[in-house]
């Protein structure tokens, strides 16, 4: 099933200005969201904000730099298909990272081959340590169906403030090596475990990428 | 230096607002019927009362869990006449060398039966082109899109014979010219890598002055031959062999 929420936007678009409130002034670092507040840089942009764009968007920092606000430009069967003002784009299927572009460096392609494919049935559904395994494609320079191991570990339950709603997230360990590159790295997903939505996410997508942390402040509306 | 715009103002959130506002609203107002081919989920043609951007038809067709991404084709038919000239070209330069080179009989054979594509080489990948209006090609009644299954091979011609080779994530364009024999005529210093999306690269491969070229699923290497066999009567030759060697599809016509 495909379905993208842009058609009507066009229509909608003054309306949308005026309910997001965008044109208000810059915000003090204490209107930031919550989960990123003491961790990350200051974003000016409030929670009153985000909360009336009627549309999916999730907070995005790489590695030590600003938060960017991406808005769901398209959900295409599992795939939701993030757009940040300046175009990058990342591409997630159940809160994990299959593709990306306008980065340094992009994955353009992560697929299992295990038995257990996190990416169909989600990390909602870890209970125990579990192994994975399967490729990585990047871009530019054409590394292509990089071998890799991923092994997921539950961590423990955590509450997780999202705007002024407090959710309580399975945290979920993974442990990524890709050996033709000598790289291993540690991310980590804040999971619901009813829907497999992943609220939050601090994940490294490729060697020279930096570290990404991703948290979601409206999910698509299908998803939860 | 990675960075992704802040919206520190009204003026930045409304330009993201109106970004994804612009995604569906570039047509332009002819009537079209497009092609698709391949994994897709539903092959098909359609419709449009407008000709739409490359990114509008690609949203509303999902891919099979199958596609090759990397290998995807915008194929036009009136881009069709100046590869046929080309492959013409080629063809009757080969035709010339296969008395002085047996090799060249082998190639004439085998471009003579590729395909004539239409391949138009795109700017950019396809995640992300509906933002970059610019790379977003406006499709024309009659295109045809390609989407090739994933491959796992990798195609060597030219003076060497045909062949596919396994695909190798360990392996780099010299790993793979080793599995090969190159012909007497064959230019052992440098090579054409044809990546699955249309990108040529003139490679060093010779021991002394190689260089490490990483090689795609569904790559193509044409080894070519010495330059001074043609520079008199068709300089370009290789440059052509190679140049129409990007327009072909996954997965690569066996020889």
């Amino acid at each position: 099933m495909m379905r993208t929420c842009c058609f009507k936007l066009g229509v909608l678009l003054p309306l949308l200005i005026g309910l997001a409130g965008c044109g208000s002034s810059q915000q003090l670092a204490t209107n930031l969201v919550a989960p990123l507040k003491t961790h990350f840089k200051p974003t000016q942009i409030t929670k009153q904000q985000i909360a009336a764009i009627p549309y999916a968007n999730m907070l995005v920092t790489l590695g030590s730099g600003q938060q960017a606000l991406l808005v769901l430009a398209h959900a295409v069967g599992e795939e939701r298909h993030w757009l940040s003002g300046s175009r990058e784009m990342l591409i997630t299927q159940l809160g994990q990272v299959i593709r990306s572009t306008g980065l340094k460096q992009n994955v353009i392609a992560m697929r299992y081959t295990s038995r257990f494919n996190p990416l169909i049935q989600g990390l909602g559904q870890i209970k125990q340590p579990i192994a994975a395994h399967g490729t990585l494609s990047l871009m530019p320079g054409y590394r292509m169906e990089l071998p890799f191991k991923a092994h997921f570990t539950p961590v423990g339950n955590e509450r997780i403030n999202i705007g002024n709603t407090a959710l309580v997230l399975a945290k979920i360990k993974q442990t990524l090596t890709v050996p033709a590159l000598h790289w291993t790295v540690h991310n980590f997903f804040w999971v619901d475990r009813k829907n497999n939505v992943v609220w939050q996410a601090e994940q490294q997508l490729a060697p020279d990428t930096p570290r990404m942390r991703m948290t979601v402040q409206k999910p698509y509306s299908k998803d939860v | 230096m990675y960075k992704m715009t802040l919206f520190k103002n009204g003026a930045l959130c409304t330009r993201l607002i109106m970004l994804v506002a612009s995604l569906f609203t570039s047509f332009s107002s002819s009537a079209a019927t497009i092609y698709l081919k391949g994994q897709f989920k539903a092959p098909t043609s359609v419709n449009h009362d407008q000709l739409p951007r490359l990114s509008q038809v690609l949203t509303h067709h999902p891919l099979t869990n199958q596609a090759y991404r990397l290998g995807f084709q915008l194929q036009r038919p009136s881009a069709q006449r100046q590869q046929a000239h080309l492959k013409a070209h080629v063809l009757h330069t080969l035709k010339q060398l296969s008395q002085q080179t047996p090799a060249a009989k082998a190639l004439f054979q085998l471009m003579q039966s590729l395909p004539v594509t239409g391949r138009m080489r795109l700017k950019t990948s396809l995640d992300g082109i509906e933002a970059q209006p610019n790379n977003d090609p406006l499709l024309n009644d009659g295109d045809r899109l390609y989407m090739p299954a994933h491959p796992n091979t990798v195609t060597v011609v030219g003076w060497t014979g045909a062949q596919q080779l396994p695909f190798n994530s360990q392996w780099l364009l010299t790993d793979y010219l080793k599995q090969i024999r190159f012909v007497d005529a064959a230019n052992k210093s440098f090579v054409w890598l044809i990546q699955p999306d249309g990108r040529l690269t003139h490679s060093a491969v010779g021991y002394w002055n190689r260089k490490a070229y990483t090689v795609a699923p569904g790559a193509i290497i044409y080894v070519p031959i010495q330059d001074s066999y043609v520079k008199s009567f068709h300089p370009t030759f290789n440059k052509d062999v190679a140049h129409f060697l990007t327009t072909q599809p996954l997965p690569f016509a066996k020889g």
